[in-house]
């Protein structure tokens, strides 16, 4: 069930209305039965694996727990990840693997044909997979006690709003939560649905709409121009941000009404000042799960700059991976990595710049240079057509029929709704929220303000028949 | 918390409203134009006319009205398959229920399913509001996937302030409400005469069993079928197809007209398109040689002169004055 489809919007208003109505024992009962109803509308077969995962990290959270040596308990850990991580390599990577090996032989000159597989990726296996092996790592490192209760642990590992595209959340902050008793709110339900409307308006007016550019422009690159092709690639950055922060903001906001706070997953990833800032602002939830468990295990930044450079290298090339099993998705997380090794290689001065804000700008303009020409890897359709599409924008350069495609008033509700985002992003860059922002106005104000935000979404949104409901580009993660 | 739920009602009962009018700014006004008068109308018709783009172009209520004094709509639509024209018959008569259906029978050989004919239906099914009716007409008439922009058309065309704003909005049909349902269209394409086949298909052509259910309908509500066989050009396959009809009807005991027999136009002087549409000249003819023929029928009555019935020669003026100088 995606979040932007007629189902959703019935599904969610009843699951809430009944949540409510409920005691609190039937409470999280509820929306244990509700989670997994909204993961089986995809592949209803799909939730025996979501299920084996449940199982079999809480199983071993609880030997993890039971165990009095820490060698015994190590084992237990391995075995629930080697598991986990083999039922993600089976779904995820075996076409690829077979890809590899098949290549590596040719490239040796052995005459080696692998078999073509195809397996449907299970939508949100990433996800939710990272989210319970959180949960046993932290159960076997002390950080949170086992949760006894299969069933109460099931619901923090498919609770529905986060299950396919997260933010994937830690047990300390969501198991207590999601099992927690929560009676209705009226500010809070409020505070929820306009996070949910800022979600739909970001996915569905903006992100679904600059897709129809895109695609049109990546899926005939070899005859586009260096600048369609260049304009494509700043479209496609705010698509991919719209759609992915869209979804966590669908997401958080419908965990809000029900009373359940989810983390913020992104902080104005545009306005960073450096790579590495930008990964402190984009997908944090993933970016905080690498950090805690695959790079501070590495040793982080200690043992000199060569090991923190090889540390910071095997994370971004896991992030690759994470992000889908192709050459382009390596290479797109190496290049994340190395430009933050070489960011963290470059001297700083300690002196202050004479202009700060200029100095600020400019480093900001940087970054999203040097993110676009990662947003254009992770968008081509290969590795090849990445490069092809690189080297034909300075080669093909021509600003003529550039927004191709697209009527002239579709270009122009394009541009007025990239205007509000970035008004939007600055709002909150500022530390100001839109929902302050707008208490201060009188009660009618407001509810012609939220009415005119639902009308928008309603007419300039890309949804209905004539379109199909785009799945968020994070489901294929 | 009373205050509260009421200022929730209010904000919903504001965003139905706007909805509603958002749902009436974007939609397409050709089905306004084309059917508005038949809804609109208190009196009632004597004949209503039924089926493609053929009936559409042929047949002329006004010069009807003019020349023979009965009252008649044209209710044909571009590509609707007979199993279409059998739901909007029955959904038509929940307003009007007239003396005569007459049926064009050209689609006999399309099937219901044929998606390429799925947006001329709106034009009829986006007037009827939702409704019992409506919904079994959809559920019938469509595949599942087409439900929710039949019944939901906003969520179709909720996508037009494009065209809107730009000003490139294009008609669906060439009508006016004074038109009483059909089109005028412009054009002189000579069309070679076709060769005519007395070959009846031996296969039960898609259109036989709406066919029988039209006819079933009707006299379930007291009206008197017609299938018609309007004259244009016609390939053999689709002669044959239209000549079995004549078999269904002398099953159903009902008169079935074949035009296309009748020397009554003139294909190179009266078609607008090479599809063999009909433009006015052709339609005058066909219309005139029609209204002789239903008359003589069915004895209808001359209404002509009656106050009640003075705003059809208020309409008569308007589509002369809109023929002559569209055409003449």
């Amino acid at each position: 069930m995606l979040f932007n489809s007629f189902e959703f919007l019935i599904f969610f208003p009843i699951v809430t209305a009944i949540y409510f109505a409920l005691s609190a024992k039937l409470q999280w009962i509820w929306l244990l039965v509700m989670s997994y109803f909204f993961y089986m509308n995809w592949h209803a077969e799909y939730a025996l694996l979501m299920a084996a995962c449940t199982i079999v990290t809480h199983a071993c959270s609880l030997i993890i727990t039971e165990l009095k040596e820490k060698k015994h308990k190590k084992i237990a850990m391995w075995g629930g990840i080697v598991f986990n991580i083999g039922l993600l390599a089976y779904f995820k990577y075996t076409g690829f693997l077979l890809d590899i090996v098949q290549r590596g032989c040719n490239l040796l000159g052995l005459p080696v044909t692998t078999p073509k597989v195809s397996i449907l990726l299970p939508v949100g296996i990433s996800f939710y997979i990272f989210q319970a092996l959180s949960y046993m790592i932290d159960v076997y490192k002390g950080r949170v006690k086992a949760e006894r209760n299969l069933f109460k642990y099931a619901l923090f590992v498919s609770f529905f709003p986060q299950l396919v595209a997260g933010p994937i959340e830690r047990s300390s902050r969501l198991l207590k939560q999601v099992t927690a008793e929560h009676r209705f709110d009226w500010e809070r339900a409020r505070q929820g649905l306009l996070i949910m409307m800022l979600g739909f308006f970001e996915k569905v007016v903006i992100a679904d709409r600059a897709c129809m550019y895109v695609d049109a422009i990546y899926g005939s690159w070899a005859s586009a121009s260096g600048a369609q092709i260049a304009l494509a690639t700043f479209v496609f950055a705010v698509q991919d941000l719209c759609d992915f922060a869209g979804y966590s903001h669908i997401a958080i906001g419908a965990a809000k009404v029900l009373g359940i706070e989810l983390m913020t997953n992104f902080r104005q990833p545009y306005f960073a000042h450096s790579v590495q800032n930008f990964w402190a602002r984009w997908h944090i939830s993933l970016s905080t799960w690498f950090r805690d468990y695959i790079y501070f295990p590495l040793g982080a930044g200690r043992g000199g700059k060569l090991k923190a450079a090889r540390n910071l290298m095997i994370v971004y090339t896991v992030s690759g991976l994470w992000h889908g099993a192709a050459l382009k998705y390596v290479a797109w997380g190496m290049l994340n990595g190395a430009l933050q090794v070489i960011e963290g290689w470059i001297p700083h001065s300690d002196k202050k710049p004479k202009f700060p804000k200029l100095d600020l700008f400019v480093h900001i303009l940087w970054t999203d240079f040097l993110i676009l020409i990662t947003m254009l890897i992770f968008r081509a359709g290969s590795l090849s057509s990445a490069l092809g599409m690189l080297w034909r924008i300075p080669t093909a350069w021509s600003a003529e029929a550039i927004a191709t495609g697209f009527s002239s008033m579709q270009a122009l509700c394009t541009g007025v709704c990239f205007a509000i985002l970035f008004a939007i992003e600055l709002i909150h860059e500022k530390r100001k929220t839109l929902t302050a922002m707008t208490d201060k106005l009188p009660v009618f104000a407001r509810g012609a303000l939220y009415l005119l935000g639902v009308m928008a979404i309603v007419i300039f949104g890309v949804w209905g028949p004539g379109y199909t409901a785009q799945a968020f580009i994070y489901f294929q993660f | 918390m009373k205050k509260k739920i009421a200022m929730v009602a209010l904000w919903l009962a504001a965003l139905v409203c706007c909805l509603m009018l958002a749902d009436k700014g974007m939609r397409r006004d050709d089905g306004a134009r084309k059917y508005g008068a038949f809804f609109a109308d208190k009196q009632g018709f004597d004949v209503l006319f039924l089926g493609t783009s053929r009936v559409l172009d042929a047949v002329q209520p006004m010069e009807l009205w003019r020349d023979y004094g009965f009252t008649s709509y044209n209710m044909g639509n571009n590509s609707e398959p007979l199993g279409m024209t059998r739901w909007v018959l029955d959904l038509a008569m929940d307003y009007h229920t007239p003396k005569i259906a007459v049926i064009d029978v050209f689609y006999m050989l399309h099937e219901l399913d044929e998606a390429w004919t799925y947006t001329f239906r709106h034009l009829f099914l986006d007037e009827i509001p939702l409704g019992k009716a409506k919904i079994q007409a959809v559920r019938a008439a469509l595949p599942e996937s087409e439900w929710l922009e039949f019944l939901m058309p906003f969520s179709l065309y909720h996508g037009r302030w494009d065209e809107i704003l730009s000003g490139q909005t294009e008609r669906l049909v060439d009508c006016e409400p004074y038109m009483m349902g059909a089109e005028l269209r412009n054009g002189r394409v000579p069309r070679d005469n076709y060769t005519l086949t007395d070959a009846v298909a031996q296969t039960q052509a898609p259109g036989a069993q709406a066919l029988r259910e039209i006819a079933a309908l009707c006299r379930d509500n007291g009206v008197e079928p017609v299938f018609i066989a309007l004259p244009g050009h016609a390939s053999e396959e689709e002669q044959m197809a239209m000549n079995s009809v004549g078999v269904i009807a002398q099953e159903l005991g009902v008169p079935f007209l074949n035009m296309m027999r009748l020397n009554v136009i003139d294909l190179s002087t009266d078609c607008y398109d090479w599809q063999g549409h009909l433009n006015p000249d052709g339609a005058s003819k066909t219309t005139a040689y029609l209204g002789a023929w239903l008359t003589e029928q069915f004895a209808l009555e001359d209404k002509r002169g009656k106050s009640e019935y003075a705003y059809w020669d208020k309409n008569l003026e308007a589509y002369e004055a809109y023929r002559k100088a569209f055409w003449e």
